[in-house]
């Protein structure tokens, strides 16, 4: 038997596998009660001394791909640029389904930051900077500066296979989506700024 | 096993250095492929406004750099370096912090880009800084050995950091089965119906898998067993293998059929990390065998 079966408390103390025996503990204890799905009260209290640790490392995940239920939605986001002399302009939001496969292989993180965050009202605090970047895409023309931006949810849900059974590959057309528009941005000359001196 | 020999009983670290080496390759990608739409990302004038953040929670560079564009370039180009660093082994726990705690502030100046693959990366860099992944395939031991500090022969060494890996792997395929008990369309079988209909999501097409509701039920069931059986079954020695097998099939298959960039790669390469680390030594030395015949 060696040191760690036989070792009074000081000498397992100094045992540097003590202390790494008590670093898994503490960090599986934090993962489990910190990012395990659902929250009861006693997890909550549980879960508190272990919070700091997790947020310090950014350890948090909830690991909910495609749960619990997948999601049903198709759709888009497009900006509606008013320009200073009355016209008006669209910006639209880089679509997955529109480009070619390198293409969407490499801006997945835009359908990302479009559909899965800033169109959900939980972003509502996203959505003047979106409507601000747009406002900066659009102003092509210095002496007709964007005035102000509409940001335009555009969507349609998957309906239950049991209800309607659509083909694979089967499209809506976009006149033929659910529309709404979800935020109206008053733009600055401050706003349309270029470089780091805003 | 007790937890005593799971932990600290010595184990050959090639399995972790072959681990290191893909996990770090993918980081390297990963961080590439920001490149072009870095000034988007990661600028005041990008699609983000962000404020240094006020009291320092968690690790992030922002909190000492003034959160513009030429600060995040800083920050990236040292992740990178990072990453290319903890590739070949060179100062290899260092460079893994280093690219950790780089890649944790770009993490927090914009997370609405972020993937779950963008978090699985994350935590494996910091279970990298403390593995011994550089004790083999690396510029650390090259050195070591001509130095003649270092045995000619990795040593073996407690894998208790893989372990906190393979807990963690375990934890993920559990808790995303678990979340998925929870909804409806897992639960009829349906839930393959809507992924394969979301149009962001197609990649290349799957004749008659999709079409018919027995295929989608047998694809949504198999697929939700097996993230179970991923997260509980790998622990008995006799299924880990034809489950690691069975979950690159899964992973592959997505990845075939679905436009989810990196993620199914990352998870495969996490697939290797669940091998005992001697089935591990089999596996990196086969590599090697491959190498030294090229």
């Amino acid at each position: 038997m060696n040191s760690w079966h036989t070792g009074t408390w000081g000498r397992r103390i100094r045992d540097p596998r003590a202390w790494i025996l008590g670093f898994v503990g503490f960090h599986i204890a934090a993962i489990f009660l910190c990012d395990f799905p659902g929250s009861s009260p006693v997890r909550r209290v549980l879960s508190e001394p272990f919070r700091p640790y997790v947020t310090f490392f950014d350890l948090g995940q909830n690991w909910s791909m495609f749960a619990p239920e997948p999601s049903s939605l198709n759709g888009f986001l497009r900006g509606e640029v008013k320009y200073q002399d009355g016209s008006t302009g669209f910006y639209e939001f880089p679509r997955m389904c529109k480009l070619g496969l390198m293409d969407r292989f490499f801006k997945e993180r835009y359908r990302k930051w479009a559909i899965d965050n800033v169109r959900a009202d939980s972003h509502r605090a996203d959505w003047p900077a979106t409507a601000r970047y747009v406002a900066r895409q659009a102003n092509r023309n210095p002496a007709v500066p964007p005035v102000e931006v509409s940001l335009w949810r555009h969507w349609v849900m998957v309906k239950d296979p049991m209800v309607e059974f659509v083909p694979v590959g089967y499209r809506v057309p976009d006149e033929k989506l659910e529309t709404f528009r979800f935020h109206v941005e008053k733009i600055t000359p401050a706003d349309l700024q270029i470089g780091e001196s805003r | 096993m007790s937890y005593r020999k799971f932990l600290f009983k010595k184990e050959p670290v090639q399995g972790i250095a072959l681990f290191r080496v893909v996990i770090s390759a993918l980081v390297l990608v990963n961080a590439v492929m920001l490149l072009p739409d870095l000034e988007t990302f990661y600028s005041q004038t990008g699609i983000v406004s962000y404020a240094s953040p006020r009291v320092f929670e968690s690790v992030n560079l922002y909190y000492f750099l003034k959160p513009v564009f030429l600060s995040s370039q800083i920050i990236w180009g040292f992740h990178v370096l990072a990453a290319i660093s903890l590739l070949i082994g060179f100062f290899t726990r260092t460079s893994a912090w280093i690219a950790f705690i780089t890649v944790s502030s770009l993490h927090q100046y914009n997370p609405l880009i972020l993937n779950s693959g963008d978090t699985v990366l994350r935590l494996m860099l910091f279970y990298l800084g403390f593995a011994r992944s550089g004790d083999a395939w690396s510029i650390d031991r090259w050195i070591s050995v001509r130095r003649g500090t270092g045995p000619r022969v990795p040593r073996l060494q407690m894998p208790w950091a893989q372990r906190l890996i393979q807990l963690q792997v375990a934890f993920l395929y559990f808790s995303t089965s678990f979340y998925k008990l929870d909804g409806k369309a897992w639960a009829y079988g349906e839930a393959t119906y809507y992924t394969s209909r979301l149009w962001d999501f197609e990649r290349f097409p799957v004749p008659y898998v999709f079409d018919h509701l027995w295929t989608i039920r047998l694809t949504t069931w198999s697929s939700l067993f097996l993230e179970f059986a991923l997260g509980t079954l790998i622990w008995f020695r006799p299924l880990r293998i034809p489950l690691i097998f069975a979950g690159i099939a899964l992973h592959l298959g997505i990845d075939y059929s679905m436009n989810i960039p990196l993620f199914e790669w990352i998870m495969i390469s996490l697939l290797m990390v669940m091998l005992e680390p001697r089935q591990g030594y089999v596996l990196a030395k086969k590599i090697e065998g491959v190498f030294h015949r090229c």
